[in-house]
């Protein structure tokens, strides 16, 4: 969506996708648009002249998700980069997105690929993790309802209507179900 | 358990540890190191805040002075005892290539 010089993107990444967002990032700049705000999975851009800038979404793992913005120890991160010529955007709860226009004269944020390599699997564990646990809770509702036989439970969602109408022993499931009560 | 971590200190470890024989604050840490190594090692920003939480965890380096949000370190007998143990390995090694590769170069 774009309102004059704004523009407003959807984007939504995890700590373990910090370089792909550095790159959509560079690839924005290079159409004319520098990052200005993050809300959420919202992008806010802000229009300015085409040019090549290098863009560093980096996580630190040292902040909590459930930290507020802008914590002690966020802030003091951020002036090491700043001393080394990095302009800091926005902040997402670990992660935070730093960019330079001198690219040759600027020195990297992490020099040692392991310690970054670290940091990102730490971030990203919790992430993961709340992924995972909400893929076993859904496999393990569904095998409640279509596989554990608990007549009630198939009758009592759309999901188990469903597939009773769509199952060869559709007609057993109501034949039980009328013979418990 | 931290001497293991730390046995084979890697460039950048060796570096910071050596540039802060002096008190520094950790911002000028970087700007140290790039001056010891004559701009041959260069330790970015979160390498290097890293580095630093990780030394005062073990108790290589400990804190002096704290001044608004920058902080000053300066290194501890046992930072000290584990760089010369480095610096001595270093040595070694340089002595035994000394043995067999001078001449091939």
């Amino acid at each position: 969506m774009r309102i004059r010089d704004t523009k407003i993107t959807f984007f939504n990444f995890w700590p373990y996708e910090c370089v792909a967002a550095g790159e959509y990032l560079e690839l924005m700049a290079e159409k004319g648009w520098l990052l200005q705000s993050l809300i959420g999975a919202f992008l806010i851009f802000k229009k300015i002249e085409h040019q090549k800038i290098k863009y560093s979404v980096d996580v630190l793992h040292k902040v909590s998700i459930y930290d507020r913005r802008d914590s002690d120890v966020a802030l003091e991160y951020r002036e090491y980069c700043q001393t080394a010529g990095w302009n800091y955007v926005c902040q997402k709860g670990k992660i935070q997105i730093f960019y330079t226009e001198e690219d040759n004269k600027t020195i990297s944020i992490h020099t040692d690929e392991q310690e970054k390599f670290k940091s990102v699997f730490k971030a990203s564990l919790y992430y993961v993790g709340s992924q995972l646990l909400l893929t076993l809770l859904f496999i393990f509702n569904l095998n409640l309802q279509l596989f554990s036989g608990a007549t009630d439970l198939a009758l009592g969602t759309n999901l188990g209507i469903l597939h009773i109408s769509n199952s060869r022993d559709g007609f057993c499931y109501i034949y039980k179900y009328y013979r418990d009560y | 358990m931290a001497r293991e971590q730390f046995q084979n200190l890697t460039e950048p470890m060796y570096y910071i540890l050596m540039s802060l024989l002096k008190e520094r604050c950790g911002v000028d840490i970087m700007e140290a190191v790039d001056e010891i190594s004559n701009g041959r090692v260069r330790v970015g920003p979160g390498t290097l805040y890293s580095l630093l939480g990780k030394f005062e965890k073990e108790n290589m380096i400990r804190e002096t002075a704290v001044q608004g949000r920058k902080r000053s370190y300066i290194i501890t007998d046992k930072g000290n005892e584990i760089l010369l143990d480095e610096y001595r390995r270093l040595i070694t090694m340089t002595n035994d290539g000394l043995v067999y590769l001078e001449g091939k170069l």
